[in-house]
């Protein structure tokens, strides 16, 4: 349970808090969960997708209903570990079907009718952060997710080369001569504010990461690569408390079999180095992943051997002090599905923000999340 | 040769000053050029200072009548449909793999077309609509005819437009239209026709999703590019959307989507939000609507707003962030530059952040802040010199031994920097100001500036188009 000074907490306490990190994964464009975590019990399932249907043969089974897709070895490993939750029917009320909307609801950690222009990271960032490195995105350009009101997170796909980009004598120049009017007009100030923190940034993440050198096989991928950089980032001690990756393509409209199975081997692989790494770092105990995706799929096949875009899904949490790992509640019923023909949500994604920021990140919620929503019990 | 800023005191003569009184201020000429077009130089806004704003626009429009298709050699297509004059699909996305640098080629042709525009405004609108349908194919041909479709209709009507994208082989194959049958719907291009082409989230419902799929099926292509209907997708049926009933047809869906007055200020909104401000406003965006519904004809809306006084309002010039490709047409414009490979053009375009021909997603590039994070802040500061120079911004303390060009360091360009003498010799700091910044420079920056040394025009130049102003249009 999260600290009774939480709700009197003072943002200087912030770089004091302890360790705890969580790393965010998002799978864009609505990944399969039922090729995901196949039902391969389950009649509907199979009469649903004549084509799509992963047999039973093919599934890494985990209870009596449920199983793996056959290329996410790495998870039973951790399902088996207990350092895996499988989190089932997860979405909000009133689910949009577009990627752009559902990914910005599921980045903000809006309800379904209200548009928000900052990231719920960023918000955490606005309330609690120190520096922008507070937060990371490893990646080529910044999200919503991690865009504040007031704070933006840096993000960078390498180290030494913002370093270098940054290391330019002329850029000092600039900074000894902005000067309010610089920092007030709307994009202006923007521009300038992003500027000097990007320097600083580059500055510190340089000399802090540049001691480790991770030696783990992460892949030729770019999500592979993405996650050896968080790895370094970590293990080298920065103080960084939240760091976002995130791999595309799973908008499969089209011939998903082998498409979605191929990202999915992509995206086991590269998780599962980065566990061993961590664990190698004695870092792991202090890292939470959380991996989501905008939403699931139809339940029924199309007629382009693909899946039209859905509604709940499953997420994965992986960690070493789970409440409940292994499946923390049903797989979805099948019988009961919307008038759309998708899997309706029974958890709210921001009820499990809700606890990650309260018991893992230690924070008062309220203050991140638009409405107050009870947290769910997951770490 | 004659220097523009050797002879411009001439220019100031007592006729110039006479009409400058309905004339179009300097300011303000330039302003129309960044945003309609991509940037105009110094002497060409001499020659338009003493006309209205009705006669530079119209001028602006004139300029655009007829467009000139960009078009690629593309004879190799040509000679597979001789040779096979009806492949298999699978042969034929075999041959379109085997060509694909041609879409390097073209999307290289494309940045070069938007730095040196045949016609700007028309340029600046394909552009624009290429981001409202975006949309991506690796077939070439398919590109091409979908990019000069665009081009075509670009100041046309908005209903042959979007008629237009809904028949493009790129488009039916980007939103999945062929797999989109009678037994099977598939409604991916409904959906996004409804979200992002048409009306916006919030004004359908998921059934009228439903309906329009089933108006577009059948639609498909022949593999040369050509449209067809498939009659065994199609479904005949009545179908009933938005308080209509009939046998409809995609084209039909358009026409009925099109009465809505929302769809015109949806595409409204995206014209203000693209040329005047992203900060709305809704009273000018009114203004807009009441000229572009129900016609639909862009051309009006268009002339409209750029002859409207607010568009010329102080809070609407210089505040806009640069997109990428306003960004190299805005430095080309001082001294052009051309990339010697179509990759390395490719490779600037990706660090930036806007691959034309490759966006983001169906949604497009988001625009504005959104192009701006630390990273991309740091690389277009850096831009100038990369490009032009050899990778620092020179000043006299300038010099250090760390790797010179941290990004872009294989990449070979021929700059031009005769023709930015041929313009630029002689001009003063104020000069260069003028034609580099639609923002003011505060007082500590010009100082910055003044107190370093530049041994040249050129030298300056760089140390301007390197400070974060430059990236505002």
């Amino acid at each position: 349970m999260a600290p009774s000074f939480v709700s009197a907490m003072d943002d200087t306490l912030f770089t004091t808090l302890g360790r705890k990190r969580l790393v965010l994964i998002q799978l864009h464009g609505g990944n399969d969960g039922l090729n995901t975590v196949v039902p391969y019990r389950n009649d509907i399932y199979y009469r649903s997708r004549p084509t799509l249907a992963i047999k039973k043969s093919n599934v890494l089974k985990l209870s009596d209903e449920l199983g793996l897709n056959k290329n996410l070895k790495p998870l039973r490993k951790l399902f088996d570990a207990g350092e895996l939750s499988i989190i089932n029917n997860v979405g909000y009320p009133n689910p949009n079907r577009s990627h752009f909307r559902s990914s910005d609801i599921w980045q903000t950690g809006s309800a379904s009718h209200e548009v928000l222009q900052s990231g719920w990271v960023g918000r955490y960032l606005d309330a609690f952060g120190k520096n922008p490195y507070d937060a990371i995105e490893i990646g080529k350009s910044l999200s919503l997710l991690m865009k504040g009101d007031i704070k933006n997170a840096v993000v960078t796909k390498n180290a030494k080369n913002l370093y270098d980009i940054a290391d330019d004598p002329y850029f000092n120049k600039i900074v000894s001569s902005y000067q309010d009017p610089h920092l007030s007009e709307h994009n202006m100030g923007y521009l300038y504010q992003t500027f000097i923190d990007g320097k600083q940034s580059a500055n510190y993440i340089y000399e802090k990461s540049k001691t480790k050198t991770s030696s783990f096989d992460y892949g030729n991928s770019a999500f592979g690569k993405q996650l050896k950089t968080m790895s370094e980032f970590i293990n080298s001690g920065m103080d960084t408390k939240v760091y976002y990756a995130s791999m595309g393509g799973f908008d499969t409209h089209a011939s998903q079999s082998g498409r979605q199975d191929k990202l999915l081997e992509t995206y086991a692989q590269a998780v599962g180095v980065l566990v061993k790494d961590l664990k190698t770092n004695d870092t792991f105990k202090d890292t939470l992943i959380l991996t989501f995706s905008e939403f699931g799929r139809r339940v029924a096949e199309n007629a382009g051997l693909g899946t039209d875009h859905g509604a709940a899904n499953n997420i994965f949490v992986i960690g070493s002090k789970l409440k409940k790992p292994g499946f923390f509640n049903d797989a979805p019923s099948l019988t009961h599905l919307d008038f759309n023909g998708d899997i309706p949500y029974k958890i709210d994604f921001r009820s499990i923000y809700a606890n990650i920021l309260y018991s893992w990140l230690d924070v008062a919620n309220e203050k991140i999340l638009s409405e107050a929503i009870a947290p769910l019990n997951v770490v | 040769m004659t220097n523009h800023f050797r002879s411009k005191t001439k220019k100031r003569s007592f006729w110039h000053n006479f009409y400058s009184c309905n004339g179009m201020k300097r300011e303000h000429i330039y302003h129309l050029y960044r945003r309609a077009g991509f940037g105009i130089g110094p002497k060409e806004v001499d020659e338009l200072e003493s006309l209205t704003v009705e006669a530079v626009v119209d001028a602006l429009l004139l300029a655009s009548e007829n467009p000139t298709p960009l078009e690629l050699d593309l004879a190799i297509y040509d000679r597979f449909f001789e040779k096979y004059p009806a492949p298999e699909y699978q042969a034929f996305r075999q041959f379109v793999k085997s060509c694909n640098h041609l879409l390097k080629s073209f999307n290289s042709a494309w940045v070069e077309r938007i730095c040196e525009p045949t016609e700007a405004l028309n340029e600046r609108m394909t552009l624009f609509w290429a981001n409202v349908f975006s949309c991506e194919d690796e077939t070439v041909s398919y590109m091409q005819t979908f990019n000069n479709m665009l081009r075509k209709n670009a100041l046309g009507n908005f209903k042959d437009l979007t008629k237009g994208v809904s028949r493009e082989p790129a488009m039916i194959r980007y939103l999945d239209i062929s797999k989109n049958s009678k037994k099977k719907p598939n409604e991916n291009f409904a959906r996004e026709l409804m979200e992002l082409f048409m009306l916006g989230e919030g004004h359908y419902a998921e059934d009228d999703i439903k309906e329009v799929a089933r108006a577009f099926t059948g639609y498909a292509y022949h593999l040369d590019g050509t449209f067809k209907i498939r009659k065994w997708a199609r479904d005949s049926g009545d179908k009933s959307f938005f308080g209509f009933k009939g046998q409809m047809d995609g084209d039909h869906v358009i026409d009925i989507i099109a009465k809505e007055k929302q769809c015109a200020r949806f595409i409204c909104t995206k014209l203000y939000g693209y040329f005047v401000n992203e900060a709305l406003n809704e009273d000018h965006i009114s203004e807009m609507v009441s000229v572009f519904y129900p016609s639909y004809e862009i051309k009006e809306v268009m002339r409209y707003m750029l002859t409207a006084p607010w568009f010329y309002a102080s809070e609407n010039i210089g505040t806009k962030i640069k997109s990428p490709m306003d960004l190299l047409a805005s430095i080309y414009r001082i001294v052009p530059f051309r990339f010697e490979k179509d990759e390395d053009s490719i490779a600037v375009q990706s660090l930036l952040g806007q691959v034309l021909l490759r966006p983001p997603n169906v949604a497009g590039w988001q625009g504005g802040k959104s192009w701006i994070d630390t990273n991309t802040m740091l690389l277009r500061l850096k831009l100038p010199s990369v490009l032009l120079s050899d990778g620092y911004v020179p000043f006299s303390e300038g010099k250090f031994d760390t790797h010179r060009k941290p990004f872009a360091d294989h990449i070979k360009l021929k700059v031009d920097w005769e023709q930015f003498l041929m313009t630029y010799e002689g001009a003063s700091d104020s000069d260069l100001i003028e034609v580099l910044f639609a923002t003011h420079l505060v007082e500590n920056t010009k100082k910055m500036i003044g107190s370093l040394e530049a041994v040249s025009e050129a030298e300056r130049c760089l140390q301007l188009m390197s400070l974060p102003e430059f990236q505002l249009t």
